[in-house]
């Protein structure tokens, strides 16, 4: 199965928004988002329940109006969805679909909608794992599966952007793991695909691009690996354990403030190139303390959400 | 490999053809083939079953009290039929706020929104399919509702020479497009109703709260309510007019009352954001 990459108002970014704003009476639900997002990519668009995520997905599924700002979707203004979104396929928040009928017919009934041909139902129930499940009524599908008819709607436009609302939400560990790699194997056909969530370590493990938001304002946006890799530590573990508090002094007095994990040390913050490694080598030899460890740690996302949070690094 | 892609997105057939498909289940087939013929056929039974051979009622109620004389004019056939379209009304108007409102309560609106973004098309196209698949049962209802009153002619003794003539079939199509607008009108105003409270038991509570005890209370105290009330009118159109307003004006006005209920509907969905 492969993905349309080119059509009129093709653009380098997917999704472009300037000053995006929506506010219902004096709260402002999402506060001047200007994104960018890059075609090809797979986005995390991240931030705590609440912080305006499904809000921001729906004004670009033209859903919702935006109380001001302006922005293109495949280079096509927002305010001209018809436009982009036969381009577009999108899963928002819970699957909703008609109870009684199945899930080919639910299906059909989207097709027919968008001028699709209905052979393609197929071809998305077998691409999700439904093909044998279609003609059981929704009503008696899990919650997985329900899942997956969403995504499998969603991929009946061979979408150019594919736009998946919390897709893991309410599944259990394995519904998780298998729609993560469904995710990804779809990521891998071509479109570009923007995963919203709260869940930073699902998203860590699927996207190659961040957007972060936080009470409806724009925390960061670019790609995960930079944003992971300027924060990254250092542990240090000395052979003896009893020498952890002469470890520390060592360190505090040659201008490094560590913290205790356990068994080791840590350092955190900018700047903890080689030439600190070797600097904290050459101290701690010269106290006579033997290292059995000292090695980079990466930062996971949650933790570097949480320092952005709180201003902590930027 | 390339599979098919999109066909056609944004025309107004899809739209429709997406609608019936949703139509196409059991609880629906049961309604209109089943239900709503039934109704007739149980409204044309009591019809004939309550006739009697005085003089013609010739009170507000009198299409609903026929004599036997009258059954066996042209038109009796359907008398029965038209009798139950009155009724009928009220399970359309049902029918059509619970099919808009639930597209909100369900949240399946946002998926058609995102197939097809142009909500007005989407409203219109589910008013055609209604109203066509409403057009199916009544067919359905008439031919019921027929075959009921041949046999209770039979039973009653009622001449039937009348039913089939030319006035007779002219009649009979009357009948059955009068009973349409008037359902018709019903479910339009039903669908304005589902999309701008969207709810079903909202919208359910308050067209019956209007069309049946409001509207007829004040009809029983005030003889002109019947030229300016939309339920009343809409059930002068069903029975081809009565003695406070003709079937011409009934239409005209209840269409009146239909277009700008619709049209405040339509500028309401147009603007409203979709968060269900």
């Amino acid at each position: 199965m492969t993905y349309s990459t080119t059509a009129a108002g093709a653009s380098d970014l997917a999704i472009e928004t300037h000053g995006l704003t929506k506010t219902y009476g004096n709260r402002t639900v999402v506060d001047r988002l200007d994104l960018a997002l890059p075609t090809g990519v797979v986005a995390g668009f991240v931030g705590p329940n609440g912080a305006g995520k499904s809000t921001t997905l729906r004004m670009l599924l033209g859903l919702v109006r935006p109380s001001s700002g302006d922005g293109r979707v495949l280079g096509i203004p927002l305010n001209r969805p018809q436009e982009y979104l036969p381009q577009v396929g999108a899963l928002i928040e819970a699957p909703a679909f008609y109870p009684a009928l199945t899930g080919t017919a639910n299906l059909r009934v989207l097709a027919t909608l968008g001028g699709i041909r209905t052979e393609r139902v197929g071809q998305v129930l077998d691409r999700v794992g439904l093909g044998d499940r279609g003609d059981d009524p929704y009503k008696a599908y899990s919650l997985g599966m329900k899942q997956r008819l969403g995504i499998a709607a969603a991929l009946l436009a061979r979408p150019r952007l594919l736009v998946l609302d919390e897709p893991t939400n309410g599944l259990d560990p394995d519904g998780i793991r298998g729609m993560r790699a469904l995710v990804r194997s779809i990521a891998d056909e071509g479109p570009t695909v923007l995963v919203s969530s709260h869940l930073l370590g699902e998203v860590q493990q699927v996207c190659d691009w961040l957007l972060m938001v936080e009470d409806g304002r724009q925390l960061y946006q670019g790609r995960t690996a930079d944003l992971l890799s300027g924060n990254a530590g250092v542990r240090i573990r000395p052979e003896h354990p009893a020498d952890l508090p002469r470890l520390a002094d060592l360190l505090h007095r040659s201008g490094f403030e560590a913290g205790v994990d356990g068994q080791c040390l840590t350092l955190t913050g900018d700047g903890l190139d080689d030439g600190v490694l070797a600097a904290i080598n050459r101290t701690t030899a010269a106290g006579g303390i033997t290292l059995v460890e000292l090695s980079r740690t990466a930062a996971t996302l949650e933790e570097r959400y949480g320092a952005l949070v709180t201003g902590g690094v930027r | 490999m390339m599979g098919p892609g999109p066909m056609g997105p944004g025309r107004m057939g899809n739209v429709i053809r997406a609608e019936l498909l949703k139509l196409r289940r059991r609880s629906v087939v049961v309604a209109v083939a089943g239900v709503v013929p039934l109704l007739a056929v149980i409204s044309t039974v009591v019809l004939f079953a309550n006739a009697g051979s005085g003089s013609p009622d010739t009170g507000p109620q009198a299409e609903f009290n026929p004599t036997l004389g009258q059954l066996g004019e042209s038109g009796g056939m359907t008398r029965g039929f038209v009798a139950a379209a009155s009724f009928l009304g009220l399970l359309v108007l049902i029918t059509f706020v619970a099919s808009v409102a639930n597209e909100w309560g369900q949240g399946t609106l946002r998926a058609l929104l995102v197939r097809e973004p142009r909500r007005l098309r989407l409203l219109a196209g589910k008013a055609v399919a209604l109203l066509l698949v409403t057009a199916i049962a009544f067919v359905l209802a008439l031919v019921a509702g027929s075959v009921a009153a041949y046999v209770m002619a039979a039973v009653r003794d009622v001449p039937t020479g009348a039913w089939l003539g030319a006035g007779g079939w002219r009649t009979t199509g009357g009948d059955w497009l009068r009973s349409v607008l008037s359902v018709g009108c019903y479910g339009l105003i039903g669908l304005a109703l589902g999309s701008l409270v969207r709810s079903t038991t909202v919208g359910i509570a308050i067209a019956f709260a209007w069309f049946f005890p409001f509207e007829h209370i004040l009809q029983n105290n005030w003889a002109g309510a019947g030229r300016w009330f939309p339920g009343l009118l809409f059930e002068a159109v069903a029975t081809d007019g009565n003695d406070v307003t003709s079937f011409g004006r009934a239409l005209a006005l209840g269409a009146v009352v239909v277009a700008v209920i619709v049209a405040v509907a339509c500028v309401d969905l147009r603007r409203r954001d979709v968060n269900a």
